[in-house]
């Protein structure tokens, strides 16, 4: 699929880069006008420019609904739909959700979890706002995974004020979530995202990541580290993603689970012609498996996986290296994050790396926490081959509760919008981190240009990798054969000794020069 | 074993003296310095001079390396182009080194073969430095071929000199030695290749001054050549002095040969390759291994990944001692695989600290490079030695060069986890064939597995039995 996906990529790339130097200035003056967007030749415009990207969305959707034909899942425009099929329940036991759908998987029924991703939803009702959301590149996806037994998880990802994931798990009964678009466009988000009534419904816990800052630095030590004491004050870079502007998805999903956030945004550096991109790649996954690209993460039926690509930016020093500020809401008394390394002796998934790490929202309840997982890697070329793998390191988590700039940048992005104005409740968690990519030595993001980090958001007991029954054969085999044969190897002798014992004492001296045989 | 003076009384029977002293020495030759049948002599010269042998082969078979970066700017070349440096040298040695070993038992012999192969070495680095003084990339990858087709011949010679002078003697320690040597070769190259260029870089630039540093890579080689040279001379007039026999037509090793080396020499072969193939390739691997699972900082993962090269250099000659001491050779071989094996277990199953691991496999890589070359020389005859090292160095090349392509293949694929389980499958494949050679040996008089002291003995015997055998001859 992914070869496709590139080719679709590659088709558009070029086409978009003659378009660019025309267009350039529109999205420039568009981002700065946030406020300001009655002009109607913008999104015309960018209408115009959006043309290949969305013959390549329909590539992409056509494939997708191949995909999802094999696998039997249902999808429509429509949020509802009626499966007849055998479901297992997602119910407070996740393990044993697991297991079933194993067995599901046998019989051929992947449909233990319903999903059901809307581009732009409830665009319709709000016709002028959705419009100006369009030409901003304002993007909302939501997707419903839902049960028979309504124990549901809603998902939406957004590129409203900075990229974010908002993740909810309500049970009890049925119900979807509102968007209105009008209070979306405003300055104020509140309650614009809502539930629709339902009997019954209980939201169980809901949490937030989002991605705050780009940091780029110029690690003059080559330490991949940001805590470096040597690096001065103008070898860093702090982008803001309130400030990039966003492609615009298509109005429809066709189906499809996946979606990518892509920024061309020249990232304020207005002297380099640069046709780089910054992306957030989602799939929502609603089925066991693993992702077929390094670092190979599990999937479960309750989490979303993304890939993190920092493609061909021209980086502002010889030197570069980058991270992101990410940044998890959580609503919970509970008052402890923390990100747990769990080691490992198997790297069967993923070569050369030995561990997980997962970043959980509220670690004493591992049935209601949210997680953010990753392997410490990131590829510094699309093959993602060992070769290009590089160290992906993580700092200490910050309460920022008291830093305006950032809970400014929360606030202006669906965090707000569904949560609400909470920012001085008590039982509102808002900690951050840094991720961090390079390792000394790997040649900086300037030797190919290109940065890949991928990572699963989810709710629930994060997945654990555990060693394969192949490779406990492996061993077995390339272990135990050896051992067998040594032991009754070693039996056999000592019985032939105990037997003949007596007839080597005489050979030992005469044979001492059977290569030579001697004359007389 | 003493086949030569044994070989000699049978051969020459004109002086019933137990001594082989029978030509009047004078001067320099009546001093123990240079006297052939000397401890000081034997030690302070020969043992020199053999270890110096292939000082410059191992200089230059690294040069590569230590200009990894250089090279590359400088020759406008890709790493893939920058690789085959090795993969000429490494690939043609397959079969070039049984040839060289041959060579050197039918038609050189060790003296004429060493000063013609350390020609081939000195040629080979002349033409890398000239091609790399003339921008031309065929031209060096030449060179590396020529260089080749010397190295690992030169290697086989070295070889069978120590066994020529130290069989029976201190021969365990001597190999020992000579891998000290070959590992303090390319560590001088690793650390002085590099300012020699930056010196040179202050006059010349670019590719000219890659060439010139090269050059003084040829002048260690010509240094060698000497030495060899010097090696040749003192070896003929030990021959002389000491009345080794030279071979006659019948006794010339002919290729069939081969098939007469009998199950010992194979199943030695069989260690070699399958142990060397589970240190070696796996070196090669190591440093996202150290900083992966270990989260070591890379130059700490590099420190821990050399730390094989630096305890064999140093633990090599005294365990080589030691072997010397107490004999019973393929108890310290079974001992050197068990032991890696071991440590292969702690890095794959374990996050013990890898500092413990590697140094107590660089010690067992010790214990068994000492205890396994000279074994070949107790089942082998002399003037069938070059041979039987040339294809036992022939059959690890080819283990070596196939092993790191797949073990590649299955870190990309798999994992370093299966990895070391293919290394300690490889450890277990050894572990057989030793344990075969041992039970071998045992059933076969148990010749391998003598302890010092009764070997001593015997050659004492023997040695009575050959003064018997003169003297009759005389009466």
């Amino acid at each position: 699929m992914r070869p496709l996906l590139e080719y679709g990529h590659s088709v558009w790339q070029p086409q978009h880069k003659t378009l660019c130097s025309d267009v350039e200035d529109v999205q420039r003056r568009a981002t700065k006008l946030l406020a300001s967007i009655q002009d109607k030749p913008y999104p015309e415009r960018l209408a115009t420019l959006r043309l290949p990207s969305l013959e390549f969305r329909r590539k992409q959707g056509d494939m997708i609904d191949l995909w999802k034909y094999i696998h039997g899942v249902y999808d429509t425009d429509r949020p509802h739909f009626d499966i007849e099929k055998t479901r297992d329940t997602r119910g407070n036991s996740l393990k044993i959700n697991k297991h079933r759908c194993r067995l599901n998987l046998r019989n051929n029924s992947f449909s233990h979890q319903v999903l059901e991703t809307t581009f732009w939803p409830n665009c319709k009702d709000y016709p002028s706002s959705c419009q100006i959301a369009r030409s901003l590149g304002n993007n909302v996806v939501y997707t419903k995974a839902s049960t028979k037994e309504h124990d549901n998880l809603y998902y939406i990802f957004s590129t409203i004020g900075i990229p974010s994931i908002v993740l909810a798990r309500a049970t009890g009964a049925d119900s979807d979530l509102m968007f209105n678009w009008d209070k979306l466009m405003n300055q104020s988000l509140e309650n614009s995202i809502s539930f629709k009534k339902a009997e019954g419904l209980k939201v169980n816990y809901m949490y937030a990541v989002a991605f705050t800052r780009l940091i780029e630095y110029n690690d003059t030590q080559d330490s991949a580290d940001l805590n470096n004491k040597e690096l001065t004050l103008k070898d860093w870079i702090f982008r803001n993603f309130t400030d990039f502007f966003w492609d615009t998805l298509p109005l429809k999903s066709g189906g499809s689970n996946e979606f990518v956030f892509n920024s061309t945004s020249d990232f304020h550096s207005p002297n380099e012609s640069n046709n780089g991109s910054l992306s957030f790649s989602f799939l929502v996954s609603g089925a066991d498996g693993r992702a077929s690209e390094l670092p190979a993460l599990e999937r479960t039926a309750n989490l979303t996986q993304f890939d993190f690509v920092l493609d061909n930016f021209t980086p502002s020093f010889s030197k570069s290296r980058f991270a992101l500020e990410t940044v998890l809401v959580s609503l919970s008394k509970n008052k402890n994050m923390s990100i747990d390394e769990t080691q490992s002796i198997d790297d069967e998934y993923s070569p050369g790396v030995f561990t997980i790490n997962n970043w959980l929202s509220c670690p004493s309840n591992q049935m209601e926490t949210g997680f953010l997982q990753w392997k410490p890697v990131s590829y510094l070329s699309k093959d993602r081959g060992r070769k290009s793998a590089t160290k992906v390191k993580h700092y200490e988590i910050v309460d920022i509760k008291d830093r305006n700039s950032e809970v400014a940048m929360v606030k202006s992005s669906i965090v707000e919008a569904f949560f609400g104005d909470v920012w001085n409740r008590n039982d509102v968690i808002i900690r951050s981190s840094n991720i961090s990519f390079g390792l000394n030595g790997d040649g900086f993001y300037l030797k190919n240009n290109y940065t890949v980090w991928s990572s699963s958001v989810g709710y629930g007991k994060p997945p654990a990798d555990s060693i394969s029954t192949t490779v406990i054969i492996i061993i077995a085999a390339g272990l135990g054969i050896p051992v067998i044969l040594i032991i009754f190897g070693g039996i056999y002798t000592v019985f032939r000794r105990l037997r003949g014992q007596s007839g080597y004492q005489a050979i030992s001296n005469g044979s001492l020069n059977h290569n030579n045989p001697q004359v007389n | 074993m003493g086949d030569r003076d044994n070989d000699d009384s049978e051969n020459s029977p004109l002086l019933s003296s137990g001594s082989s002293m029978d030509i009047e020495l004078t001067g320099c030759g009546a001093t123990p310095f240079c006297n052939p049948k000397s401890f000081v002599h034997r030690y302070l010269i020969i043992l020199v001079l053999i270890c110096f042998l292939s000082f410059g082969s191992y200089f230059c078979y690294d040069n590569p390396a230590a200009l990894q970066d250089t090279m590359i700017k400088d020759l406008n070349i890709n790493e893939g182009n920058f690789m085959a440096f090795y993969s000429f040298y490494s690939w043609p040695n397959v079969v070039l080194c049984m040839f060289g070993g041959y060579l050197i038992d039918r038609i050189f012999g060790v003296r004429l073969g060493a000063i013609i192969f350390s020609i081939f070495v000195t040629c080979g680095q002349v033409v890398f430095a000239f091609g790399a003084l003339i921008n031309s990339y065929p031209l060096m990858c030449f060179g590396r071929f020529v260089f080749g087709i010397g190295g690992e011949s030169l290697a086989v010679a070295q070889n069978t000199f120590a066994v020529k002078w130290f069989q029976g003697k201190a021969l365990n320690m001597v190999f020992g030695l000579q891998l000290s040597f070959s590992r303090v070769g390319s560590t001088v190259n690793m650390n002085v290749m590099q300012p020699i260029y930056d010196y040179i870089d202050k006059s010349t630039h670019g590719y000219k001054c890659l060439g010139i540093a090269l050059f003084v890579g040829a002048f260690m080689c010509v240094f060698s050549l000497i030495l060899g040279g010097i090696l040749a001379v003192l070896d003929k007039r030990a021959d002389r002095i000491l009345k080794r026999k030279s071979l006659s037509a019948e006794e010339m090793i002919r290729f069939r040969d081969i098939f007469t080396f009998g199950f010992p020499f194979w199943f030695i072969s069989i260690i070699c390759v399958a142990y060397y193939v589970a240190v070696f390739p796996f070196i090669g691997l190591g440093l996202v291994f150290f900083e992966m699972k270990f989260g070591m900082s890379p130059t700490s993962a590099n420190a821990v990944n050399s730390l094989v090269y630096i305890v064999s250099a140093v633990a090599s000659p005294v365990f080589g001692f030691l072997i010397d001491r107490s004999g019973k050779n393929v108890f310290w071989v079974l001992l050197g695989i068990t032991v890696t094996l071991a440590c292969h277990m702690l890095l794959a199953f374990t996050f013990l600290n890898p500092y413990i691991s590697m140094v107590i496999m660089g010690l067992s890589y010790s214990v068994l490079a000492s205890a396994l070359w000279p074994m070949v020389a107790l089942i082998i005859p002399a003037h069938q030695l070059g041979t039987a090292y040339g294809i036992m160095q022939a059959i690890q090349n080819l283990g070596l060069a196939v092993i790191s392509l797949t073990a590649g293949i299955i870190v990309d694929e798999n994992g370093y986890l299966i990895l070391e389980v293919f290394f300690m499958a490889y450890l277990c494949l050894a572990l057989i064939a030793g344990v075969l050679l041992y039970l071998w040996d045992a059933s076969n008089g148990g010749q391998l597995n003598l302890s010092a002291r009764v070997r001593h003995l015997q050659q004492a015997k023997e040695k009575a039995e050959d003064t018997d055998n003169g003297d009759r001859l005389v009466q």
